[in-house]
């Protein structure tokens, strides 16, 4: 098992005519994953490494049906491409384009919440279920050695960091059921909170190593839905490690949000407050990143 | 990108905002003749500056002119002060508070709006958090009516007020949606003694990734403070070439090692480790995403552009894409055109890394650079620890020959 996409998932690719669009085709397809067809606009009825290209989804569902859609197209008409994966009722959206306006995003995540879709991103690297699938630039290259199959979920708040938080993990011999990287920006699709309930679930996943950032509130998020868990008499299952980045950048001068950001956020936002947090609701948090092997193996042969 | 007060207000009156009424001042003689009291008030991007001095009340021309020369051109708040505001002293009865962000955690924007207004909002928030309303604004919905009566459901105003906040609260809306704000605040919005709505003070903060349709072109920035010539030369380089991102982020720090990070995350981890191991960075900057040669040559120069420095550390993750050949070529022609005595270590891995090595290898041996490349058998923390190690003994050569210029310890370097 795996979490969000497996050998079976059939992907489209929206912006499979671009550099990066068939290069992470490429890859994909090496990797295992079930690519179906791509769609630019304008450029139907080329073929992508024998992937059939398509001007609309709607013209692509005649032939195919798709679980899930990576996005390639650029930040400006981004949020187009997207509602447009939503409206032809894809269930999972995995967003690799970065830069796209906040404003964008927000319309996305508001009708996407209506509609019952995950997105995963913006500025995801993608998701790799080692082994069965993959999609986004994820371990491409030679960043294919970071990766082993195994019982650790990864969820990364960057991109590159799932990778080397994965080799880490490989180089002490634990490897990895799904990474997921989840982007960075002020507004990210799911994270923590809601993809751990995805890894308790999964049989393979024995422990979970996430790596979160400064700013935002996805840390906090995930300890208030861990310490939620606990109250109702039904504590989180699996263990979970995290290391948070951003202790030098916390000194960094940086842009003050002024009054509005200190009512709805407070501290949060803080490494200290979320490494606080975290491990107030049962998370171990590594000072070191390459740490974190180290301590989600002593969790699971504990466990076991 | 933050904007100033008298910015924020050009956005308000795009949409018809009513807001006390200012002049700009860049120069003393902007200050036309006048005798009534008004207020003069320093334009900064810091807040707080009400408490700090900046708000002052002056009566007639003479006053506001000896002040104004006081504040213009000089620190205030550790900002070099450049405009002024003089701006009608507006009589108040009641201060209210609204403003408008996203709500990371819901995904939304959400409205904050507060009867008891003014500078303590924050302290407010503590004491008594039921006097601040907040709402949620589904997006793809926009406002609705439902909304704004929402937030006034408990007003103790009076009704023709409530319906002028109410018409502010729509404006400041679609203030927020067409300017692409992170987050907008009025504080105070001022009800006067003759019960009009006004705003007397603004704050803006616009979604750089939204640049390309900005209405109006401000004038880049970063934090508190404008830009250093380092970090504008940064941000050039990006704006005119999307391939790849090199430059996009840029922050001048006090260090002596010069830094070239690849992938934000790892930026981090590596800026903690450097730190931890008792190095200091000299900035803070990024490139990733496959740049073209030049883009990081550019970076490459501003990077190095700084006296005193004891050291470069490169450093990344395996890249998905990222030429590294290609992209430490952009850096090694910097090197080859200045040769730096400093030590330079280099850990990247990624497609082509084999012919970077070679490349790199040549150009140490040809050029007397004193490289040290690794690739992913060394960590990302390991690296940070060797580039501290380096830069340490680097540093103290240079202190037992301070007759020496740095060209003759590169000569030496040479040989090895």
């Amino acid at each position: 098992m795996a979490i969000l996409i497996n050998e079976k998932t059939r992907f489209l690719i929206q912006g499979i005519t671009g550099k990066q669009g068939e290069q992470a085709c490429q890859e994909m397809l090496t990797a295992g994953s079930i690519v179906v067809a791509g769609v630019t606009p304008g450029k139907g009825g080329q073929e992508v490494l024998a992937v059939p290209v398509y001007n609309t989804i709607k013209e692509a569902q005649q032939k195919h049906t798709f679980d899930c859609s990576v996005i390639f197209v650029p930040p400006r008409v981004a949020k187009s491409a997207i509602v447009e994966a939503m409206e032809a009722g894809i269930p999972l959206i995995n967003v690799v384009t970065e830069n796209i306006p906040v404003h964008d995003m927000a319309y996305c995540f508001s009708l996407a919440k209506e509609k019952k879709v995950i997105i995963i991103g913006a500025t995801s690297a993608g998701i790799f279920s080692v082994g069965k699938a993959k999609c986004g630039p994820i371990g491409s290259g030679k960043a294919k050695i970071a990766f082993t199959p195994g019982p650790i979920g990864v969820i990364s708040r960057s991109g590159g960091m799932s990778c080397e938080t994965s080799l880490v993990l490989s180089q002490a011999g634990l490897g990895q059921s799904t990474v997921v990287s989840i982007g960075s920006d002020v507004l990210m699709g799911a994270a923590f909170a809601e993809l751990v309930p995805l890894f308790e679930k999964d049989k393979e996943t024995k422990g979970i190593v996430l790596f979160g950032e400064i700013g935002g509130t996805s840390e906090e998020d995930l300890a208030a839905y861990l310490t939620k868990r606990k109250e109702q008499g039904k504590p989180f299952s699996k263990p979970i490690v995290a290391f948070i980045s951003g202790k030098f950048a916390s000194n960094m001068p940086g842009v003050s949000l002024g009054h509005a950001g200190a009512i709805i956020e407070g501290n949060k936002g803080t490494r200290e407050n979320k490494v606080k947090v975290l491990r107030e609701a049962g998370v171990v948090v590594a000072e070191i990143h390459h740490d974190v092997a180290r301590l989600i193996k002593e969790r699971i042969i504990s466990k076991k | 990108m933050k904007l100033k007060e008298f910015e924020a207000k050009e956005l308000f009156q795009r949409v018809d905002i009513p807001i006390s009424n200012g002049l700009l001042i860049k120069n003393v003689n902007d200050i036309p003749p006048f005798h009534d009291a008004r207020l003069l008030k320093v334009q900064t991007l810091a807040g707080g500056r009400g408490k700090a001095g900046g708000v002052c009340l002056v009566r007639g021309a003479d006053e506001a002119r000896k002040l104004a020369s006081r504040f213009l051109h000089s620190l205030f708040m550790d900002e070099q002060i450049t405009e002024l505001l003089l701006d009608e002293k507006v009589e108040i009865a009641k201060e209210l508070y609204l403003g408008i962000l996203f709500d990371t955690s819901k995904r939304l924007p959400v409205f904050i709006y507060s009867e008891a207004g003014g500078a303590d909002i924050e302290e407010l928030k503590r004491r008594d958090p039921s006097k601040i309303k907040l709402g949620e604004i589904i997006y793809h919905h926009g406002l609705v009516e439902d909304d704004c009566s929402f937030l006034l459901k408990d007003s103790s105003l009076p009704p023709s007020v409530q319906q002028q906040v109410k018409d502010v609260m729509k404006k400041l809306y679609t203030c927020f949606t067409r300017f692409d704000c992170k987050m907008l605040e009025i504080n105070p919005l001022v009800v006067t003694t003759e019960n009009n709505v006004v705003a007397v003070d603004a704050v803006a903060v616009l979604d750089d990734d939204a640049r390309f349709r900005w209405e109006i072109p401000f004038v880049e920035r970063t934090n508190n403070r404008p830009v250093t010539k380092r970090e504008a030369a940064a941000h050039l380089i990006d704006k005119d070439d999307y391939r790849g991102v090199a430059g996009k982020t840029f922050v001048d720090l006090d260090g002596d090692i010069a830094i070239l990070t690849s992938g934000g995350g790892a930026s981090m981890t590596l800026l903690d480790a450097l730190v931890d191991y008792g190095g200091k960075p000299a900035n803070f900057t990024e490139y990733g995403g496959n740049p073209p040669m030049e883009k990081v040559e550019k970076l490459t120069r501003v990077v190095l552009d700084r006296e005193h420095l004891s050291g470069l550390l490169v450093a990344g993750v395996i890249a998905n894409f990222t030429n590294i050949a290609e992209t430490l070529k952009g850096v090694l022609n910097i090197l080859i055109e200045q040769k730096p005595a400093f030590p330079i270590v280099i850990r990247r891995a990624g497609p082509h890394d084999d012919e970077a090595r070679v490349m790199l290898m040549a150009a140490k041996e040809k050029y007397g650079l004193d490289i040290h490349y690794y690739d992913e058998k060394i960590s990302l923390t390991q690296a940070a620890k060797i580039m501290v190690d380096l830069s340490r003994q680097y540093k103290d050569r240079l202190n037992k020959k301070p007759q020496e210029k740095p060209t003759k310890e590169k000569k030496k370097r040479g040989k090895q």
